[in-house]
């Protein structure tokens, strides 16, 4: 009985392990936080965005082809929201980056 | 009250290479004629790109980009856009009114821009090839301690 028990309480925390709802990454687009400023502290150093492959210079922007090109499946799909970023915003500036460059045949419809 | 009001736009023409030369300095003048027709103030005309299409447009398999900065009053673009369907200059168009105008850059220039990875190395390249040629037996300093010990007794 006790090894069951162990058992039992080794499938268990599995179970815990993988969660039914995955805990929600930053977006990738956002710049980090910024740290709480403390009275008499330093200023923050400026932040940059999480994606080393992002250059913000470029932006979401129907033009910035290396860009939406990670952001479409082999089928030229939109990828999900979690897999390309985290937040609403970029998500729709992603949505319409990409819909502008199929527009123009930068971009293809379909694979 | 008479004053019109003005708008910044981001335009992108898409031009057929056989209505492309440099006449009309690539494709520029066909579409600074066309903004100057409507009203429009053109900030800057230039060649944005010249690249293979993702699908055929109008049996065109390559097209010259026209990017176009202007400033042009606001029913100025519903008249420009019906032009440009008439038009057999210009394929497509995008016209988008921007708060204020990007940075202007061309295709190769944001290309340029873009973060690039170091080369990732292959699993099958040797550091130093002939280093461990022969396995193990052909080191010098070779101790055979452990084995006359195990052995023995």
């Amino acid at each position: 009985m006790a090894m069951m028990s162990k058992q039992m309480k080794e499938r268990r925390k599995k179970k815990n392990k993988f969660k039914k709802f995955a805990e929600r990454l930053p977006c990738k687009f956002c710049a980090k936080q910024k740290p709480k400023v403390v009275d008499g502290a330093p200023a923050p150093v400026a932040t940059e965005p999480e994606d080393k492959r992002f250059d913000p210079a470029v932006g979401i922007d129907y033009k910035n082809l290396d860009l939406l090109q990670r952001m479409v499946t082999g089928q030229g799909k939109l990828v999900s929201r979690k897999r390309s970023s985290g937040c609403a915003r970029h998500q729709k500036a992603i949505k319409y980056a990409v819909k502008r460059a199929r527009f123009l045949a930068l971009m293809s419809y379909t694979g | 009250m008479s004053e019109v009001k003005k708008n910044l736009y981001e335009a992108m023409f898409l031009l057929p290479n056989s209505r492309v030369n440099a006449e009309n300095g690539s494709g520029t003048a066909i579409v600074n004629a066309l903004l100057e027709k409507h009203h429009g103030k053109p900030v800057k005309v230039d060649l944005w790109d010249e690249r293979k299409l993702a699908y055929p447009v109008k049996d065109q398999k390559r097209a010259t980009y026209i990017l176009a900065h202007f400033e042009a009053p606001t029913d100025a673009v519903q008249k420009l856009m019906h032009d440009v369907n008439i038009s057999e200059d210009i394929l497509r168009a995008l016209v988008l009114a921007v708060p204020e105008f990007p940075i202007w850059r061309t295709a190769a220039e944001i290309d340029a821009l873009r973060p690039r990875r170091e080369p990732r190395k292959r699993e099958d390249e040797w550091e130093e090839p002939g280093d461990r040629r022969g396995g193990w037996r052909d080191r010098d300093e070779y101790d055979t301690r452990d084995m006359d010990s195990g052995s023995g007794s």
